[in-house]
């Protein structure tokens, strides 16, 4: 089920209510609230729900079976045992036919038959999502940072369809508390939940989609029809169109938890406001870098064995990082890229700081500067995201090179304003949208009710007949 | 507050996801209050857009969901006219650049396109004769080991196809003018045949529409947006794929359903099929006409290889058009469905969507290519108009 449709407005308003009938009774209300998860899960295909469950069980038996071990050493054990178990599901539907695939080519390369069939797998919208998290219950248990919650709990906290199907990647001691006392039914933050479920949608339905049909697709799907103005503000556009697309998703599935009484973790912040790599990954998709850092970078070692094997503590994380969204050679660059550029901003950063220069950017030109190089890496690594195959992102970028005395028919002045404006909003200081929020809050719920109305309206008239899916779902 | 319960982060290295500030100004509603304010919200915008939902609703697929729909937006229009919303929410739509009676599939928007002058009339070829077998270009052989090949196209040493009709060779001064029109799978299509056919002599629009096709022409109407194109366009070469959303029922022009499976529906369709193509090539434009590819399920198969039959008999019956069997095209050796096909430098390569109807980037490159080759062989298309070789 789609944020932006009839059908999840219909399915949200019998939730809302119902949940806030049964919120007192915990145990009705959990079952209630699993129930009204797994059919949002289902909406998309029904014959995948038990890989849901199958996860939360195995995540659930495996936090069990960690938490009775006493032995540290063997609990570490067990609990490489139970993220092996959670992450098979995973490397079955969504890197098998990567693999395969790749593997029948180079057997084909010397002349011998692949050993392994090629089958079409079905990669189940999610599941990097809910594996992930599932992951960091079991790790968390393992830690002794939570104890293992009830059946029921996990069910609920792996499926909570606000964060199912592409995150906030939500932890445990986050949402199981959540879960388990009963939400405030007497202060809902209704001016913030709004702001961010209608903001969300103007992202996703206007901006996202209107960069995406008029510029984005045309230019990848053709780049050498085009001209280099064209291909740049391609890139500068899918920049807009990724973050935009993404951040709604995050921003609609925070808002619509909030009207439930549910608090989720923010995911997003001004992320092209970034003065570098680092800072980048500290503003975008926050829930997976925490993720990273916490169940990848730092059991690694993190920065405490070196500089060498931090710089390789580095690039791994992130060449993970980007295999985790998606298998094809295209994320490894995208990862790479990302994985080298901060290896040697922390080689920068460490140089400055040894002769006592500040790490950071100290003065508004630095700043400024920092901020667009720091763009313009992330728009290169971009291509590489957004590209079919490498042969596909170089011709991306070839255009770039030549073609400058070409047209420039899809750089319309509409498309200008949309990818400046969505850059300046995130590069000016302060909230400005805290005043309207507070504004909005102080409105009685009819004047609530029907000024969202009527952006609302505003948004389903500005957006296109049909909405593509959030680009994250395929992760 | 929920913020409360959470417990503090241990801090490692980078700072936690930030929860929204507090703000002591901001009020909260108890639940009742927000029930209200999202009824409302919901309800207002119901209101408002009630007859863009209802025209909607009306194109949707016959059955028990049009039905629901329709029986609570119907009411919900009316109400909209009752209080004169209508009026003032089709004004405001309008202010917003959306047309308020256009059909839910949307408009074409020529206009909005840099389309070049169109060219005299006098650099069209004549129509050229028809063969005598026809003119439906059937895919190369599959490869031996199971899996579709396309190199048998290209093949050293196979007949070269007799080019029935002569499509002007572009130059940069005068470039071929290419439309692809359908469904989704078109829309895919289009940036494929674009890569392919050389951008210095060619000017490719990609207008496919998605979830269109020929059954329901009150939600698209793809008679009607060819007209437009030739009019506004008068393209040298159309490509046409679509079907993948035809089947249902169709509506005929006084609202009643004509069940798909009735003999009468293949009727109609067949005449929707040749009103479309007639349109397409009224202006001595060519068109390749491609089928829908093979798909993974096989309860879909009966009916694609219907219609499939009926584009192929339809561009049977105009010179100026030829047929692309898809469905052989992307079938394994065996006759099967997969989604792993080589393509013709022998690499293996997933060319299927994991819908197990569309295509992946590569199988739409595949397809354009193909295509391309289809109107070289049908129509003469000048090697000079492609990147690869033809």
């Amino acid at each position: 089920m789609l944020f932006p449709t009839t059908d999840f407005a219909i399915f949200f308003a019998v939730v809302f209510a119902s949940h806030w009938l049964l919120n007192p009774h915990r145990r009705l209300w959990k079952w209630f609230m699993l129930a009204a998860s797994y059919a949002f899960y289902a909406w998309w295909d029904w014959r995948l729900v038990w890989l849901l469950a199958l996860v939360s069980a195995l995540a659930q038996l495996g936090a069990l079976w960690v938490e009775r071990q006493g032995n540290e050493r063997r609990r570490r054990r067990r609990t490489a045992v139970a993220i092996v178990a959670l992450l098979l599901p995973l490397g079955w539907f969504k890197y098998y036919g990567f693999f395969a695939l790749s593997l029948t080519n180079a057997f084909d390369g010397i002349g011998l038959s692949a050993p392994l069939p090629l089958l079409q797998v079905i990669l189940p919208i999610g599941i990097s999502f809910y594996t992930f998290m599932a992951i960091s219950y079991v790790v968390d248990v393992s830690r002794l940072e939570i104890t293992p919650a009830p059946w029921l709990d996990v069910f609920v906290y792996l499926a909570f369809f606000p964060h199912l199907v592409a995150g906030p990647i939500v932890r445990g001691d986050e949402l199981l508390p959540q879960i388990r006392r009963e939400r405030d039914g007497g202060s809902i933050d209704v001016s913030r939940a709004a702001s961010l479920i209608l903001g969300g949608l103007f992202k996703k339905v206007v901006v996202s989609s209107f960069l995406a049909a008029q510029i984005v697709d045309p230019v990848f799907g053709a780049p050498e029809a085009h001209s280099a103005i064209e291909t740049l503000f391609a890139i500068y556009g899918y920049a807009i169109v990724i973050y935009t697309d993404f951040s709604a998703y995050s921003d609609i599935a925070i808002g619509t938890a909030l009207l439930l009484g549910f608090e989720l973790p923010v995911n997003f912040d001004r992320p092209y406001s970034a003065t570098s790599l680092r800072d980048f990954w500290r503003r975008w998709h926050m829930t997976l870098s925490r993720w990273l850092r916490d169940y990848l970078y730092l059991p690694l070692g993190g920065s405490r064995r070196g500089r060498a094997r931090t710089a390789l503590n580095i690039m791994v994380t992130m060449l993970l990082g980007g295999l985790w969204h998606g298998a094809g050679w295209t994320f490894l660059a995208w990862g790479g890229l990302h994985g080298a550029g901060q290896v040697i901003g922390h080689a920068r950063r460490r140089r400055r700081l040894e002769r006592g220069l500040p790490a950071e950017p100290d003065s508004p030109g630095r700043v400024l500067a920092a901020r667009v190089t720091t763009f313009h890496v992330v728009c290169l690594g971009w291509v590489f995201f957004r590209a079919d195959s490498i042969g596909s992102a170089f011709r991306v970028l070839g255009r770039l090179v030549d073609g400058w005395n070409e047209g420039s028919e899809l750089v319309t002045p509409l498309v200008v304003l949309a990818i400046a404006s969505m850059l300046a909003l995130q590069n000016l200081p302060g909230s400005p949208g805290v005043r309207l929020e507070v504004a909005f809050s102080r409105l009685r719920p009819i004047a609530q009710g029907v000024t969202a109305a009527l952006a609302l309206f505003a948004i389903t008239s500005l957006g296109p007949s049909g909405v593509a899916p959030f680009i994250y779902f395929q992760f | 507050m929920a913020q409360t319960l959470l417990p503090p982060r241990p801090t490692l290295q980078d700072p936690e996801p930030k929860a929204p500030t507090p703000d002591a100004d901001r009020r909260r509603f108890r639940t009742r209050e927000a029930l209200v304010t999202l009824v409302i919200a919901l309800g207002v915008w119901a209101v408002l857009f009630a007859p863009a939902l209802e025209r909607a609703a009306e194109t949707s697929p016959v059955g028990a969901r049009r039905t629901a729909a329709l029986a609570v937006l119907r009411p919900l229009s009316a109400l909209s006219d009752a209080l004169g919303v209508r009026g003032v929410s089709e004004a405001a739509m309008r202010a917003l650049g959306r047309e308020a009676d256009s059909p839910p599939g949307g408009d074409l928007d020529l206009d909005e396109l840099d389309l070049p002058p169109l060219p005299p009339l006098d650099i069209k070829p004549d129509p050229p004769p028809r063969p005598p077998q026809g003119t439906t270009s059937s895919p190369p052989a599959p490869s031996p080991e199971g899996a579709g090949d396309g190199r048998g196209a290209s093949d050293e040493g196979a007949p070269e196809p007799e080019p029935t009709t002569g499509i002007r060779t572009p130059t940069a001064g005068s470039k071929l003018r290419v439309v692809v029109v359908g469904d989704s799978l078109s829309q895919g299509l289009g940036p494929g045949i674009e890569r392919w056919l050389r951008a210095d002599v060619s000017r490719v629009l990609s207008l496919g529409r998605q979830s269109t096709g020929l059954a329901r022409q009150d939600f698209f109407n793809w008679r009607w947006a060819m007209r437009q194109i030739e009019e506004a366009f008068r393209p040298d070469l159309v490509f046409v794929l679509l079907g993948s959303n035809d089947n249902q029922s169709q509506v005929a022009p006084d609202g009643s359903a004509i069940r798909v499976g009735s003999a009468a529906w293949v009727e109609a369709y067949r005449e929707r099929a040749s009103a479309f193509l007639r349109e397409a090539t009224s202006n001595g434009s060519h068109v390749v006409w491609i089928g829908i590819p093979v798909v993974q399920d096989h309860g879909r198969w009966d009916f694609y290889r219907r219609v499939n039959d009926i584009y192929r008999q339809t561009a049977a019956t105009d010179p100026l058009a030829t047929y692309l069997d898809a469905w052989k095209l992307f079938q394994t050796r065996a006759g099967k469905y997969s989604a792993y096909l080589r393509n013709e430098q022998g690499t293996v390569q997933q060319m299927r969507a994991g819908d197990g109807l569309h295509l992946t980037p590569a199988g739409y490159d595949y397809l354009a290519r193909h295509a391309i080759r289809a109107a070289a062989g049908a129509f003469g298309l000048s090697q000079q108009a492609a990147s690869f070789r033809i």
